[in-house]
């Protein structure tokens, strides 16, 4: 009785991780973020598959997910070249910009409207300038991250 | 390995199976609200509603063993989901790889709870300390700023809806097949329809093929549903469960184990095997109690002899994706020849 709750109790955990992964997928436009998802959706057949293990004192259970953490090792490394050579064409993470690949009858995706982005009009503290400004550094201000 | 059996029960279990789905469909509606494109309030209002549902979820499934398994279960899982949909949810996507690391630290302990200490361990390893720190250096070299407006804004309502109701009917589905499950049908050793070598199928065997007097072995083989082997420092104890309560009978004398006690469907109450039970069963498949020093050796075994062409495949595998990652990236490049190293050689 007490195996099977476990079992039971598991095998929700793994279908709600999949369907979390499955609906970040579809959602997400970063091709970073979307590979995440992924990700997540091979953690949650991980959980489901140890549990299957314990249930019924096998050790195929185990050792599946030893062979999909290998894979998933694999495939995030082949993944992660490939994004890098994507970025490199267009510039930047966004999946959309790949709009060219969409089967033939479909519409294109347009933007509709980008919302405001409130958390950058925060007033950060500030300190007065002592001493002389330093000259900018003209390399510095191209990858400077927002903070 | 057979897959459990799902027996549709009567009505009169609509209001148990009702209590875990709606807690699911609750969820997905505070995902659904949390995901973007959406604002602060709606945010919140998700992340509320979120973690009641998930309460509810916590409260309506079947309750583990004792309330300690069930406290550490529920808090490790309870990490887990919320920072799976923060993952989700998370506009930058430097957060959402944190997220994730943290999601992944969750499973490693599910995994450590099963007992699968060594995929606890490889999973933090591995995915945690490897996959995710290769995602943010890709980060860092693509998207250094952080936000971006295609993720702030991402594919619009329509998709978000529609991916939503799709995983809710996974998940409702699957939590009404679940919650329906009984326990009077799973396991039942129908001699010959599960493979041979499990520990159960072979006490069910065994106890078949005893005849003792008053025919209450077959009824008894027939009624098992779990056997485990569990080690004490005194001796190795049989813990068979059935299915009903058994028959009641004084002590009995065993041949190979100390002695061999008996679940009935309230484990509170004990008996002994009838006098004239007695039999011996082959004690080498320890693997069952996780509590074992031997535990992980057992999985290594396992894995070195059953699978070893797989663990080498594997290998090679992962040989092949390197070689074929670092093709990829070098195709993309201009490589230069070091003219002024040569040139220095011959001076």
């Amino acid at each position: 009785m007490n195996e099977l709750s476990l079992l039971i109790n598991y095998l929700l955990i793994g279908g709600l991780l999949f369907a979390i992964g499955l609906v970040g997928f579809l959602v997400r436009r970063n091709m970073i973020v979307m590979f995440l998802c992924a990700e997540m959706m091979l953690q949650g057949v991980s959980v489901s598959l140890v549990a299957w293990g314990r249930y019924h004192s096998d050790w195929g259970g185990q050792m599946l997910v030893l062979f999909i953490i290998t894979v998933a090792a694999c495939e995030a490394g082949i993944a992660m070249a490939l994004i890098l050579m994507l970025v490199r064409r267009v510039g930047n993470l966004d999946i959309a910009m790949w709009q060219k690949l969409r089967e033939g009858d479909r519409p294109p995706f347009v933007d509709q409207e980008v919302p405001e982005d409130s958390s950058q009009q925060a007033q950060w503290p500030s300190l007065t300038p002592a001493g002389a400004e330093p000259a900018p550094n003209e390399e510095d201000e191209l990858y400077r991250s927002r903070v | 390995m057979s897959p459990a059996v799902v027996l549709l029960g009567s009505a009169d279990s609509i209001e148990s199976v009702g209590g875990a789905v709606i807690p699911v469909l609750l969820g997905f509606l505070a995902l659904w609200l949390m995901l973007p494109p959406s604002d602060q309030a709606r945010r919140a209002m998700g992340g509320v509603l979120g973690i009641v549902a998930l309460g509810f979820l916590a409260g309506s499934a079947p309750q583990l063993p004792n309330l300690g398994e069930a406290f550490v279960f529920w808090i490790v899982a309870g990490v887990t989901i919320v920072a799976a949909v923060a993952t989700v949810c998370a506009v930058n996507p430097v957060y959402s790889a944190i997220w994730f690391a943290l999601s992944l630290l969750g499973t490693a302990g599910l995994f450590l709870f099963q007992g699968a200490q060594f995929l606890g361990v490889a999973t933090v390893v591995v995915y945690a300390g490897a996959i995710i720190v290769t995602f943010l250096f890709v980060l860092m070299l693509a998207q250094p700023e952080g936000r971006a407006p295609f993720d702030r804004l991402s594919w619009g309502d329509v998709p978000k809806v529609m991916s939503v109701i799709a995983a809710a009917c996974i998940v409702g589905v699957l939590t009404f097949a679940l919650i329906r499950l009984r326990v009077d049908g799973i396991g039942t050793p129908a001699i010959g329809r599960f493979e041979q070598g499990s520990f159960r199928q072979q006490v069910a065997l065994t106890l078949s093929g005893i005849e003792d007097e008053q025919g209450q072995s077959a009824i008894l083989a027939d009624r098992l549903l779990r056997a485990r082997l569990r080690e004490f420092p005194t001796g190795s104890v049989l813990f068979l469960e059935f299915r009903d309560t058994p028959i009641p009978s004084s002590e009995g004398q065993f041949d190979k184990l100390d002695f061999v006690k008996i679940l009935g469907r309230d484990p509170s109450v004990w008996t002994y095997l009838p006098d004239d039970i007695s039999f011996e069963v082959d004690v080498a498949d320890a693997h069952g109690n996780v509590n074992h020093q031997e535990h992980m050796a057992h999985f290594g075994a396992e894995m070195f002899s059953r699978h070893l062409l797989s663990v080498e495949v594997a290998g090679a595998l992962l040989l092949i994706a390197l070689v074929g990652a670092v093709a990829i990236v070098i195709q993309g490049k201009d490589v230069d020849v070091d003219v002024e190293g040569g040139r220095d050689e011959h001076e």
